[in-house]
């Protein structure tokens, strides 16, 4: 019997969502319609329909037998598979506007399949889609395993490249993921400073593990602010750096400049921001970010032609 | 373009969380609701009927009941499955973001059912959008949208240029940190994107300038930008850096990060430069790099501290 790809995942998925206790592989490719009975087919079929599966949420749990290391069985969690929402017409119309807002591929994906999920809730209202665009950054490749960690309250290792740190292994407790400034950001709790820090997530290597037992700790209340904002002043050129001003508040200070007063969390991005304003926004304080920008200033002056 | 097996698989699971708890459901109805044709949605309930439970015997299965004469739908025996399928973490992220921004725009028959989306999604989702606000002169250009009509705009340039455009707007949209509007640029005879931020003060177009704006648009033959091909070093440190630059060509050299692209314009990158990230830089720019680093040294040797 010729059996369609998407008739196949179904099959998988009502098999592991029935079994009464498991199935290990063996009987996944002996019972359930579709799959090769060549091992290497086999295996390339059901790691696909799998990760299939996985990605639209379906929670496929593995069960090892604590006697026979390699006695892999799988089942389907189906409280877990259930969707805990109600929603009113009025609301799942609304929602569904998120098909015409994702400009980024990726989003613009999730959007539609998360969209069709929430219409099988009830009908809906529908109303005309805005003439307006939310282009987000890709999402990271972590994002997923982090979103999962989030929600199982289970702490994370990756190698992650500080800004002003060298690369090494961290070990955090997520909280939360935050979208900011083009950028995807872990928040959490370093373990080995025992502080709340901000990851930005294209700067973690490789995978994301999850590590130590779920509901390891709880998600304390937390502000999204990175930790300490503090004050930057800053004198600028009239009509300059109009993103920056955009962001703070102005006042004037002699002829041809103004003063600028902007609260700062990510010092060093902001120096490096501010230096690509050259000699059209200096900083008068805090000291640290003066001589940030100077040594980033100083460096430039070196920059070689590029052979 | 076929339709992607994730994209079926999540309506297929879909149709069966809807038909759980709305019964004798027109096949039109649905069509609607997932927005397929009828013929797609006949298709979809044949896949589902020849999937079940290994044995696939008739009790196995899942079954519907079909008035053919009315084209009425209703879900017998759902293997189990007869519940709503929940959100992958990304596709409540897109959601998410969705409505967080949605809300930020204002967008008018919707505002309610946005609020009070934002507070159920809020407990699904362990992530956050940041969205900026959007500034005062979004109302103006949405009405100037809705009308077709022009506007004078008065805009700093990221190269802190001050000029007054006038321009026929199109789309807005944001990254979620810095909001833009599209559009036909008088100036520069083509299309453009402003970011709002920039924008100091808005107008309407009087009836002249709102003839000429049309006119032109008319008569402009589409040209492209004038581009060229940049090469730079990044320092390793500052990877994303070059990582976030769309298009960018990225190798790892011994002596830092090699990247080359195409640009329309220079300025963000002598910005980059300054920033301290760039080791190395086709001359020309290096020369302005030194020059404008030098300059700003000067300054802030002139300028002392605060405090």
């Amino acid at each position: 019997m010729d059996v369609s790809h998407p008739e196949r995942i179904l099959d998988l998925l009502i098999a592991l969502g029935n079994t009464p206790v498991r199935m290990t592989k063996q009987q996944i490719r002996r019972n359930v319609a579709g799959y090769s009975q060549d091992d290497a087919a086999f295996e390339r079929m059901f790691e696909r329909d799998k990760d299939l599966l996985r990605s639209i949420g379906v929670p496929i749990v593995v069960d090892r037998d604590s006697i026979h290391e390699d006695d892999v069985g799988y089942r389907i969690d189906l409280d877990a598979y259930s969707m805990d929402l109600s929603l009113t017409p009025e609301e799942i119309g609304a929602l569904s506007l998120a098909r015409e807002v994702h400009q980024t591929a990726p989003w613009r994906d999730a959007a539609r399949r998360g969209v069709t999920k929430v219409r099988a809730i009830d009908e809906a209202h529908d109303s005309d889609a805005p003439p307006v665009a939310l282009e987000l950054a890709v999402p990271d490749d972590s994002l997923d395993a982090l979103c999962e960690a989030i929600a199982q309250r289970r702490r994370v290792r990756f190698t992650y490249t500080g800004l002003s740190s060298p690369t090494r292994e961290r070990e955090v407790e997520p909280w939360r993921i935050i979208a900011q400034r083009r950028g995807w950001y872990l928040l959490g709790r370093d373990c080995e400073s025992g502080e709340q820090r901000r990851f930005r997530l294209s700067r973690v290597r490789g995978q994301v593990t999850e590590t130590g037992p779920a509901g390891a700790f709880e998600i304390p209340e937390h502000s999204i602010e990175a930790a300490e904002a503090r004050e930057v002043t800053i004198l600028v050129r009239s009509g300059k750096a109009a993103s920056l001003r955009a962001r703070g508040s102005v006042e004037a200070y002699d002829a041809d400049r103004d003063l600028l007063r902007i609260n700062v969390s990510e010092p060093i991005e902001f120096a490096r921001e501010v230096a690509g304003y050259g000699a059209d926004a200096v900083v008068l304080a805090p000291a640290d970010i003066r001589e940030g920008v100077i040594a980033r200033l100083q460096r430039a002056a070196k920059v070689a032609d590029d052979a | 373009m076929p339709e992607k097996t994730i994209d079926r698989v999540t309506r297929l699971l879909s149709l069966l969380g809807y038909l759980a708890d709305h019964h004798d459901v027109p096949v039109a109805e649905l069509a609607q609701q997932f927005g397929v044709p009828e013929a797609q949605i006949l298709k979809d309930i044949d896949l589902l009927w020849v999937t079940g439970t290994p044995g696939y015997y008739p009790d196995d299965l899942i079954d519907f009941s079909y008035d053919d004469a009315e084209s009425r739908l209703s879900l017998r025996e759902g293997r189990g499955f007869d519940r709503k399928i929940r959100l992958a973490p990304r596709e409540a992220i897109a959601l998410a973001a969705a409505v967080q921004w949605l809300r930020a725009a204002g967008e008018g028959e919707s505002v309610a059912a946005l609020e009070s989306l934002a507070a159920k999604l809020a407990t699904l989702v362990p992530a956050v959008v940041e969205t900026a606000s959007a500034p005062a002169v979004r109302d103006a250009l949405d009405a100037a949208i809705d009308a077709h009509s022009a506007v004078v705009i008065e805009y700093v340039s990221a190269e802190d240029e001050r000029t007054e455009r006038l321009i026929l707007p199109e789309l807005i949209s944001t990254d979620g940190s810095a909001w833009y509007v599209e559009g036909w640029c008088a100036l520069a005879r083509a299309r453009r994107t402003f970011r709002l931020d920039r924008v100091l003060s808005l107008r309407a177009a009087d009836g002249a300038e709102q003839v000429s704006a049309l006119d032109a648009r008319e008569n402009t033959p589409q040209e492209a930008a004038q581009t060229r091909s940049v090469r730079f070093l990044v320092d390793p440190a500052a990877r994303y850096v070059a990582e976030d630059l769309p298009g960018a060509q990225i190798s790892d050299g011994p002596e830092g990060i090699r990247v080359r692209l195409t640009v329309a314009r220079t300025d963000w990158l002598v910005r980059l430069a300054l920033g301290g990230a760039v080791r190395a830089i086709d001359s020309d720019l290096a020369a302005e790099v030194r020059t404008r680093a030098s300059d700003a040294l000067a300054a802030y040797h002139s300028q002392e501290p605060l405090g």
